[in-house]
């Protein structure tokens, strides 16, 4: 019985551990590299960093995200409706692998409801970069 | 049993007015010394305390900002850049914080100082005041002579420094400092942690109150 319930413990531990899995270093990351700015829940700081709640600037860039966490921005921004100017620094030590869990991590947090990428996915847009 | 748990919440509640008391209560902070005096042939010892010493900068409207505009009244200090690419913008963000739960209390001011005199002219930190929607009435932005800003930034018993190896170039304390109408530091809190901004607004209405 001892072994049996044992054994459906670690069972348990690693369904968990597996399904955090995707969506805990995507989290960690945006904790460490992006949240300083951005917001605990992706809302900015007013005229100076733009919102990560702004759904539809978010989807419409999907291809041009990878390519500015890896070398910045510089250029002026608008994001719903207001004009951003500010750059935002490159992160050139991020791997695609890093970057591809930030992306799906923003891309499902903050009201966000986009579809996953795939590590080729990114490995290609980030290939296009500029 | 009830006598039991009637003293349990007493005790509760007896601590949590023990440390509300203590938050109106904030020590005076920094080295201090002692004066003596000699008042109608008596010996005295009068303690003299730490205060931020005399500075005078220009704030993101081209008016002077010194000792004196905060002359009888609390003010927050911190020590930023507005390039800063780590922990300036959670900092900025946590004051506005305050600058809003503090609206309409004039007792309450705001001093932050660039440490990149180069890039940060009056008209950057007006730029970034305007963006960040709060104005001079309450929420300095200051620049001046590079030496005075760190010179200041040690009064304030705070580091700031150039650093080629940091991210932006600069090294800094993430404090947000309080100090009181006499010059004197009365608080130090983390200015990128959301439990010590909790912590200070609670001392800041405490101390407002008296």
């Amino acid at each position: 019985m001892m072994r049996i319930a044992s054994a459906f413990i670690l069972v348990i531990i690693v369904v968990v551990t597996g399904c955090n899995s995707t969506a805990k270093p995507g989290k960690d990351l945006y904790v460490k590299h992006c949240q300083n700015c951005h917001g605990y829940s992706g809302e900015g700081l007013k005229g100076l960093i733009p919102p990560l709640t702004a759904s539809k600037f978010i989807a419409e860039h999907q291809k041009q995200i990878p390519c500015w966490l890896r070398n910045g921005i510089s250029e002026e921004l608008t994001v719903a409706g207001k004009k951003y100017t500010d750059p935002m620094p490159a992160m050139p030590h991020l791997t695609n692998v890093e970057i591809s869990n930030l992306m799906n991590f923003v891309n499902t947090s903050f009201g966000n409801d986009l579809e996953k990428l795939t590590i080729k996915e990114i490995d290609k847009m980030l290939e296009g970069c500029n | 049993m009830r006598k039991a748990s009637f003293l349990f919440i007493s005790l509760i509640t007896l601590a949590g007015c023990i440390q509300y008391q203590d938050e109106g209560k904030l020590p005076i902070l920094g080295p201090r010394e002692a004066e003596h005096k000699t008042v109608e042939g008596k010996d005295l010892i009068d303690t003299v305390y730490h205060t931020i010493d005399n500075f005078q900068f220009v704030n993101q409207d081209s008016a002077i900002v010194n000792n004196e505009t905060f002359k009888g009244k609390y003010y927050v200090a911190d020590f930023f850049f507005t390039s800063c690419p780590t922990i300036c913008p959670i900092m900025s963000a946590n004051m506005l914080t305050l600058y809003d739960d503090f609206k309409g209390e004039p007792n309450l001011n705001f001093l932050s100082h660039t440490i990149d005199t180069r890039h940060d002219s009056v008209k950057v930190l007006k730029r970034y005041s305007t963006k960040l929607g709060v104005s001079s009435d309450r929420w300095h932005f200051v620049t001046g002579a590079k030496d005075d800003i760190y010179g200041i930034a040690k009064s304030y018993l705070v580091s700031a420094k150039e650093d080629k190896n940091s991210p932006g170039g600069y090294i800094h304390s993430g404090a947000l400092i309080l100090v009181d109408g006499k010059g004197r530091i009365r608080a130090y809190y983390d200015g990128t942690k959301e439990e010590d901004i909790v912590k200070m607004k609670r001392a800041i209405k405490a101390i407002l109150s008296q």
